[in-house]
């Protein structure tokens, strides 16, 4: 067939489709409309009205309502109704009524006896008592009367109000991943029924508080004690143990030692929604299964710990684009920690003496080192400028810091506007890259050696920069200066003296005899323990060799000698998991800042096909253009081609769920050349002629570079 | 009234205006959703989800989007349409075995498709994958140009082009296949 003949036969089919039927009515929908608003309106008084201890509750269950809701309109066509859409809920007579008034007691029943609760206690969960009053409502005649929705689909939505969250994770299992704002509604659902258990569970406890509290090992309540003896224990206890885990719920000791009280653990649900699941929603499901945070005003992590926390919940909290509840539940969480780890409580001071902890000071340098985005960061810089030019006294700008302001701050973070405010670094700065031999550099390292222990300041070994100190030890093997080379090693047991080095390293210089270049990346050190670690790059035309650093307490760069060497022209893995996506993340804010391409020349492929995948996702087709090869020899389309069609895309999907590894081949070839790396998809995204996806780039001078449709 | 003005008055809630949008619109959505593949018998159903859908979504959008995101819902709401078919099938299939399944559909749709030769290529592009399904519809049904299909659909210009030859080509492959141009009108 010509395409004349083509064209001529996809019109006349268009024609035909003219005949499609319509029943159409626009005000049976302005109709649903108007019942959902109202129904709305119902969980809102729902709210307002309940003043008893299940008050937490009932919030749950209203905001559950609005979800459902929606899911009872959006998905009325997503039921087994074939047969019975036709026959409107009115035809309903009373003992078909009665059939499903007995199912739905039965349905219950089922979900009660999981559960291993009494009926006041089945009665008092949140969902329960939602989805009671949802089936009242969807039986009630007056509802009957006026519904447009068929019964039986209604009450297919109620049932699942009823799932417990072990029923919704496997009713996900052979079911296509959820999109975010799916995701979102999923995870929301899913914690608040959480909740409602670990409240119920908790009333349990309370109730036999007495005999739990005898399971103590060593004068000390003991979880693991308790567990072990469930059999002595009272019947509702012994239930409660034996099913609260499958639900997510594990008994533990209270942070204050003195009670045991149902803590959230779902590391086996977290396992099942992978991939099935948005990411962010899935970081939100850790950050609740890590909570509380603080615990009666104070923190229950340790300072730093705390401070690495936050800064995971504050990404995560900024990676989130479709906000439900849970995410303001993380809000708080971010909040809360947030204020004790800046003002303290009222046991804990931040400072002693007039001046701020060590421990404290740490914690808050180590916001500072964020790359992207961050309302702490812009929050603590002038503050922590201030107190280190002070001595980390105590002044005027800690006492008048207005908590309110980092309030402020992440409003801004989530209309995008904190990211204009952002104070400027020098980004360039922060990779070192040096050639050697390098006659400059030769000189001082040189000086060093002519000067060994010298008091001079000028020859302190805390001036010298990381590459600086590896340059230096190796000149100091080659040159035969021992106590150099124990300066410079980091200290660790089995190599306390010269002899154990000498013996460790033999004849073989740490640095190869030929034409190399040293990189440093100060973004990829990590400080603990006020020490700092990192890692030199050591580049030869056949190796990569990595030599791990660490800045130790008097400021000296010391050379640990748990020394990698890569052979180039080896495969390259890597694993896609979330340090190395926020890595990712991390590179690609900064980048896109002011596509200063300096950030990006010493990354490997992976990581620019990585910035130019989240940018994808983002619909930042800015970043994405930044990134595409300018070459004359290749295609590229206009800026103006290349972004008008482009646009903020809700369906394109997360990388960071799609794939599960990266791979290629690592080649040395002199100048430019082209390579192809491979995206692995997870096992649940392949099908049978796709089980990964090549993604072209091209080495350049300045790095590299994104061809024009690098998925195509 | 002019659309945008519609289209402001039902951003500002008036339920009338949105009414007279559904009026003006539902065709475009009823014909879009058949052609994707929803059965005729459900195609009300999902017209009438898209609009629901819509309505929550009418703040959302810029006015002069109204159209792409007529499109883009009922897209996505037809994706839903069919993973549920799918699975209903297999357990329809189960529980009745093939005899009586589809009858009903075959009745409604031979209604539509008069012809054998349009029966032959609906089919043909309903087995299309969704990636070049949807460019076929949009381009020769709805009348949408490249840029508009790379916006519904999120893809750049240069994949629709491409699409749209590839899903011409299969689709000259599977007409040839079946014979179904041997068939007249």
């Amino acid at each position: 067939m010509d395409d004349k003949e083509f064209e001529q036969r996809m019109n006349l089919l268009k024609k035909s489709y003219n005949r499609v039927p319509s029943k159409f009515k626009a005000d049976e929908v302005l109709s649903k409309i108007e019942d959902e608003s109202q129904q709305q309106q119902y969980g809102t008084v729902d709210k307002s009205v309940n003043t008893s201890k299940w008050q937490k509750n009932s919030v749950w269950a209203v905001s559950l309502a609005s979800i459902f809701l929606i899911g009872i309109l959006s998905a009325s066509f997503m039921n087994d109704h074939d047969e019975e859409k036709n026959s409107t809920a009115a035809e309903y007579d009373q003992k078909e009524m009665e059939e499903l008034k007995k199912d739905y007691q039965s349905e219950r029943e089922k979900r009660q006896k999981m559960l291993g609760l009494t009926n006041e206690q089945f009665d008092h969960l949140g969902f329960v008592k939602f989805a009671d009053s949802e089936f009242a409502r969807i039986t009630h005649p007056d509802t009957i009367k006026k519904s447009t929705l068929p019964l039986k689909i209604a009450y297919g939505e109620t049932i699942k109000y009823l799932l417990l969250p072990s029923e919704m994770v496997t009713s996900l299992k052979n079911n296509s991943p959820l999109n975010e704002e799916m995701s979102t509604g999923f995870v929301d659902e899913l914690s608040s029924k959480m909740d409602d258990l670990k409240m119920v569970y908790d009333l349990v406890i309370t109730k036999n508080k007495e005999i739990l509290n005898t399971a103590k090992m060593n004068g000390k309540l003991d979880a693991d004690y308790l567990y072990s003896r469930r059999k002595d224990l009272p019947e509702p206890v012994q239930l409660m143990i034996s099913n609260a885990s499958q639900e997510g719920i594990r008994i533990e000791v209270a942070p204050n030692q003195k009670e045991f009280i149902a803590d959230i653990e779902m590391n086996d649900m977290i396992f099942g929604l992978d991939g099935k699941i948005a990411q962010s929603a899935l970081n939100s499901l850790y950050i609740k299964q890590m909570a509380p945070f603080t615990y009666g005003g104070e923190l229950v992590y340790d300072t730093q710990e705390s401070a690495y926390i936050l800064e995971s919940i504050e990404y995560s909290l900024m990676s989130v684009r479709q906000r439900g509840e849970l995410y303001s539940v993380i809000k708080s969480y971010y909040e809360d920690l947030a204020y004790t780890l800046i003002f303290g409580s009222s046991n804990t001071a931040v400072f002693s003496n007039g001046k701020i902890k060590e421990e404290y000071q740490t914690a808050w340098n180590y916001f500072l080192l964020i790359p992207s985005v961050s309302p702490m960061k812009y929050y603590l810089k002038p503050v922590v400028d201030s107190l280190s030019a002070n001595n980390w006294e105590v002044n005027e700008t800690y006492k008048l810091l207005d908590f309110n302001d980092l309030k402020d701050a992440v409003r801004l973070a989530e209309t995008g506007e904190l990211a204009k405010l952002m104070p400027t670094e020098e980004l360039a700065d922060s990779v070192k890259v040096v050639e050697w031999p390098n006659s400059e550099l030769h000189q001082k390292i040189h000086g060093y050696l002519k000067n060994p222990g010298s008091k001079n300041p000028d020859y302190a070994l805390s001036n010298l920069t990381p590459i600086e100190s590896v340059l230096l030890f190796s000149y100091a093997q080659q040159s035969d200066f021992p106590e150099v080379l124990l300066d410079l090693t980091l200290p660790f047991q089995g190599m306390e003296s010269v002899a154990d080095i000498q013996a460790f390293l033999g004849n073989e210089n740490i640095l190869p005899e030929e034409v190399i270049t040293l990189m440093y990346d100060e973004r990829m050190s990590t400080s603990q323990n006020e020490e700092l670690f990192g890692m030199i790059e050591v580049q030869t035309k056949e190796t990569v060799k990595t030599i791990p650093v660490v800045k130790n307490r008097e400021g000296v760069w010391q050379i640990d000698l748990g020394i990698s060497v890569t052979t180039l022209g080896e495969h390259y893995y890597e694993p896609i998991t979330l340090k190395y996506t926020k890595r990712v993340q991390r590179i690609y804010e900064e980048f896109k800042e002011a596509y200063d391409f300096d950030i990006i020349r010493s990354e490997s492929p992976d990581i620019i096909a990585g910035i130019y995948l989240e940018a994808l996702y983002s619909g930042d087709a800015e970043t994405q253009y930044a990134l595409l090869l300018d070459d004359v020899n290749y295609l590229r389309p206009t800026r103006e081609e290349f972004i008008g069609e482009y646009s903020r895309s809700a369906d394109v999907m997360d990388w960071k769920t799609l794939f599960e590894s990266v791979e290629y081949q690592l080649e040395e070839v002199q100048g430019d050349h082209d390579q192809v790396i491979y995206f692995n998809l997870k096992t649940e995204y392949q099908t049978k002629d796709e089980i990964q996806k090549g993604f072209q780039l091209r080495k350049t001078s300045e790095g590299w570079r994104v061809h024009f449709m690098p998925m195509q | 009234m002019e659309k945008l003005e519609l289209i402001d008055r039902a951003q500002k809630g008036d339920k009338v205006a949105y009414g007279e949008l559904m009026n003006l619109h539902h065709r475009t959505v009823e014909k879009f959703a058949f052609q994707c593949g929803v059965k005729a018998d459900d195609v009300q159903d999902v017209t009438q989800e898209v609009f629901m859908k819509l309505y929550r979504f009418l703040n959302h959008f810029r006015q002069d989007q109204f159209s792409i995101w007529l499109y883009k819902i009922t897209l996505n709401i037809t994706k839903d349409y069919y993973r549920l078919t799918n699975r209903e099938k297999v357990k329809e299939s189960k529980i009745q075995g093939e005899i009586n399944f589809g009858i009903p559909r075959k009745l409604t749709e031979s209604k539509i498709l008069v012809f054998e030769e349009d029966r032959v290529l609906h089919e043909a592009i309903r087995a299309l994958e969704e990636k070049y399904r949807i460019p076929i519809v949009l381009f020769y049904f709805q009348e949408l140009t490249y840029d508009q299909i790379g916006e519904v659909m999120n893809i750049p210009l240069a994949t629709v082009k491409t699409r749209l030859l590839s899903a011409k080509d299969q689709l000259n492959s599977a007409i040839a296949l079946i014979g179904g141009a041997e068939y007249g009108r």
